[in-house]
């Protein structure tokens, strides 16, 4: 992958000025058809969720428990991903319903919403890939950057990512906990605890539901439900993991300095969304059952626009970055997956490279004011 | 003394609705809750909120129609004379009115009469688009414009308009036809003003009401009409004419503005104030437009701060004002400062557009005010 292509000051307003003309559209048009979309979501979530939980006390049975497993597992990939993560981003706020509305909404993760939606929407998104500021970057655990300075500890780096993947739905929740700022000094303990208890309350309620009550109502059948649960539960985590480090790991994904971005226009903020997100291509299923992140740079330009509207505004997007000579980065799930692997492996060594070493944003860029 | 009881409806959740919305059961839905998954399979099952189904659509006058409704077992029941707040669905957008419910207390049938305000978004929606089998959300039964537990010997109701409906359910109520030969021994009179007879609400059913009981009086006043008792505006004359006592007799008054404004007026001017109770559907100056200027009142609620408004973002002028609010992108992204703006008209800074429903949401870092706002922060 080459240096990326450089706009001038002029070049980025008018660059940023389409993207918000975009929006400003698509915002005057949502309705109905929005809503009804969103609606529909959840009830064949909650169906999917009622029908998986049904099966599962008939999980004597190989096949009830396959089909049950399996539908409750995809049910809380929906609840997290297309309904829960969209929702939380105020992509419903307008419709003035309280049941999908940002602020009250919660999921079904370990994750508390409230906590989520300040390290999400707020830091993440505001600060998308700048190093230092993005905490999203590694996470606090991984080294997923050459800028992220070596340490022995990141020898570890694969064991500590696929541990991230079987435990991802604790390690999103033990994001906000901020350990290593807490370490590094820069938080109090008192703060981290406050995110701790917010923490257990969650889990102690997803716990008693997943492994305590439904299989105590199974009865004899403890086992099976619990095992089922359990592996939906993980299900979710293993795919969310994988979807969610195609967005913004894989190769060809610019990262960013402070001082690159420091006062820098709503063009160079769009600009920065775009080389800093990577998308997935495939069918419409494995665009919903993504929650639409496979539109990551749509998803990153628009972040409060509902997601299922994505998919036709990537078309636009992608004539507009190509009029700009603006690098769109796509493609299939296995193979961006593949070089997100390849990274994770080899900057877990000190002189290991990551295998664009021309993605980081070196060349000073040109800021409007 | 009239010794008649109007009874508090109060009516008690079904037993399956306190155990699905007991703390163990919810407990199997977190973090959702049972309500959410129920609503999937029939809105009206949902245990924490009060949903009723449109059963039947009745057109009372070519502008105003009364829509029956089956509510859910969270209903609790209303009293005479009481308003609600119904919420509609126009375009994927929520929007929710206060409107009198007009039916006398039933078992298991509310109703609602909305006049088509020309201009309005809800009101012609509910008189154009809603159909029986529709389901609306409401709240709980509120207002103290209601009939007192007991009843005094003579009562005054001033309606105008669609003013009628709270007093038609204290009528109902009042001269329902199970209380034949045991009800209200008082005397009512009702002075109902309107433009025509065709116009008038309720016309027939009044007139039935009254030929039928003779302690119920009423007059009708047309401003363009002489088929009613008596003809123009508002008078004073038409109050002496109904021959009370307005400084011992209780009035219920509801209608337009300007004729509560007079009325009230009237009152005030003869001392006899503390015998008026008035509902207002309408609230005084809340519109405002792009025209208007920037001076206005910034009143924080919950901080208990009042600052004078400038044409900077709520959130900047919070924080100037030494609140330090939720907030984080600043760009209208994030949604981290969303709050409530009780009441006031702001601007969209990004997208110019002007915003003046009471009790929204907004988000404070691109918004400002246009006049007096109120947020609930």
């Amino acid at each position: 992958m080459n240096t990326h292509k450089k706009l001038t000051a002029e070049q980025l307003d008018a660059f940023g000025a389409e993207l918000d003309a975009i929006r400003e559209r698509v915002l005057a048009d949502l309705g109905e058809r929005d809503a009804n979309y969103i609606r529909k979501m959840v009830r064949v979530q909650r169906g999917m969720a009622i029908a998986g939980r049904g099966l599962l006390f008939a999980g004597i049975f190989p096949p009830a428990w396959l089909a049950g497993t399996a539908l409750l597992g995809t049910a809380k990939i929906l609840d997290n991903m297309e309904i829960g993560h969209n929702i939380m981003h105020g992509q419903y706020d307008w419709m003035k319903d309280p049941n999908f509305n940002s602020k009250n909404y919660d999921w079904d993760t370990a994750c508390p919403g409230d906590q989520w939606r300040h390290s999400h929407n707020y830091m993440h998104h505001t600060y998308t890939n700048i190093i230092g500021k993005d905490r999203d970057v590694g996470y606090g655990i991984l080294r997923m950057d050459e800028s992220q300075e070596w340490r022995p500890y990141y020898l570890g780096n694969p064991v500590y990512a696929f541990l991230l993947a079987v435990f991802f739905q604790y390690g999103v929740a033990l994001h906000d906990v901020e350990i290593d700022s807490v370490m590094a000094g820069k938080r109090t303990p008192k703060q981290a605890l406050d995110v701790l208890k917010g923490v257990w309350k969650k889990v102690r309620g997803q716990t008693l539901k997943d492994y305590v009550l439904f299989p105590a109502l199974a009865g004899p059948f403890f086992l099976p439900v619990l095992a089922g649960n359990a592996t939906a539960n993980l299900m979710r985590n293993l795919w969310s993991y994988t979807i969610i480090f195609c967005g913004h790991f894989p190769d060809g994904v610019h990262t960013f300095t402070e001082e690159e971005c420091e006062g820098e226009s709503k063009g160079h903020w769009y600009y920065r969304q775009l080389l800093g997100s990577a998308n997935l291509t495939g069918g419409k299923i494995f665009h919903i059952m993504s929650g639409n992140l496979s539109h990551q740079i749509e998803h990153h330009l628009f972040p409060d626009l509902p997601a299922h509207r994505y998919a036709e505004l990537s078309e636009e997007v992608q004539a507009i970055c190509e009029r700009y000579g603006l690098p769109y980065n796509k493609g299939p799930l296995v193979k961006q997956f593949g070089t997100v692997v390849r990274r994770i492996v080899r900057l877990a060594l000190p002189n290991g490279k990551s295998p664009d070493d021309n993605s980081r944003n070196n060349d000073a860029l040109p800021m409007a004011a | 003394m009239n010794t008649l009881m109007i009874e508090n409806q109060a009516i008690r959740r079904p037993l399956w609705r306190r155990v699905v919305g007991s703390s163990v059961v919810n407990a199997l839905a977190a973090p959702h809750g049972m309500s959410r998954y129920l609503e999937a399979i029939d809105p009206l099952l949902a245990v924490d909120t009060i949903r009723a189904r449109v059963i039947e659509v009745r057109r009372e006058t070519e502008a105003a129609v009364t829509l029956v409704m089956k509510p859910n077992g969270n209903w609790q029941g209303f009293v005479p004379g009481q308003y609600l707040g119904v919420t509609v669905e126009i375009d994927g957008v929520a929007h929710t009115r206060c409107y009198s419910l007009s039916g006398a207390p039933r078992k298991g049938v509310i109703q609602i009469t909305v006049k088509r305000k020309p201009g309005g978004k809800v009101s012609p929606f509910i008189n154009e688009q809603i159909r029986a089998g529709d389901v609306l959300t409401l709240s709980v039964a509120g207002g103290d414009f209601v009939l007192p537990a007991e009843l005094p010997e003579k009562m005054l109701f001033i309606a105008g308009g669609s003013g009628i409906t709270p007093m038609m359910s204290m009528l109902r109520t009042l001269f329902a036809a199970e209380r034949e030969g045991k009800g209200y021994a008082g005397e009512v009179t009702l002075l109902y003003y309107n433009n025509r007879p065709a116009d008038t609400i309720f016309g027939d059913e009044l007139s039935q009401l009254a030929a039928r009981h003779v302690n119920f009086r009423l007059i009708r006043v047309y401003s363009d009409s002489d088929l009613g008792e008596m003809k123009g505006l508002f008078a004073a004359e038409q109050l002496a004419a109904t021959g009370l006592d307005l400084a011992v007799t209780p009035a219920w008054l509801c209608g337009p503005e300007p004729l509560m404004n007079l009325v009230e007026a009237h009152y005030a001017a003869q001392g006899f104030s503390q015998q008026l109770h008035l509902e207002r559907f309408a609230l005084p100056g809340m519109q405002a437009n792009a025209a208007d200027g920037i001076d206005g009142e910034l009143r924080f609620l919950k901080s208990e701060r009042y600052v004078a408004a400038d044409g900077r973002s709520l959130l900047d002028q919070a924080e100037a004002a030494g609140l330090s609010p939720e907030s984080g992108c600043r760009m209208g992204i994030c949604h981290t400062c969303t709050c409530r703006k009780v009441s006031g008209s702001v601007r969209n800074l990004q997208t110019g557009e002007i915003s003046s429903g009471p009790d929204e949401d907004i988000r404070i870092c691109i918004s400002a005010p246009v006049g007096d706002v109120t947020l609930d922060i």
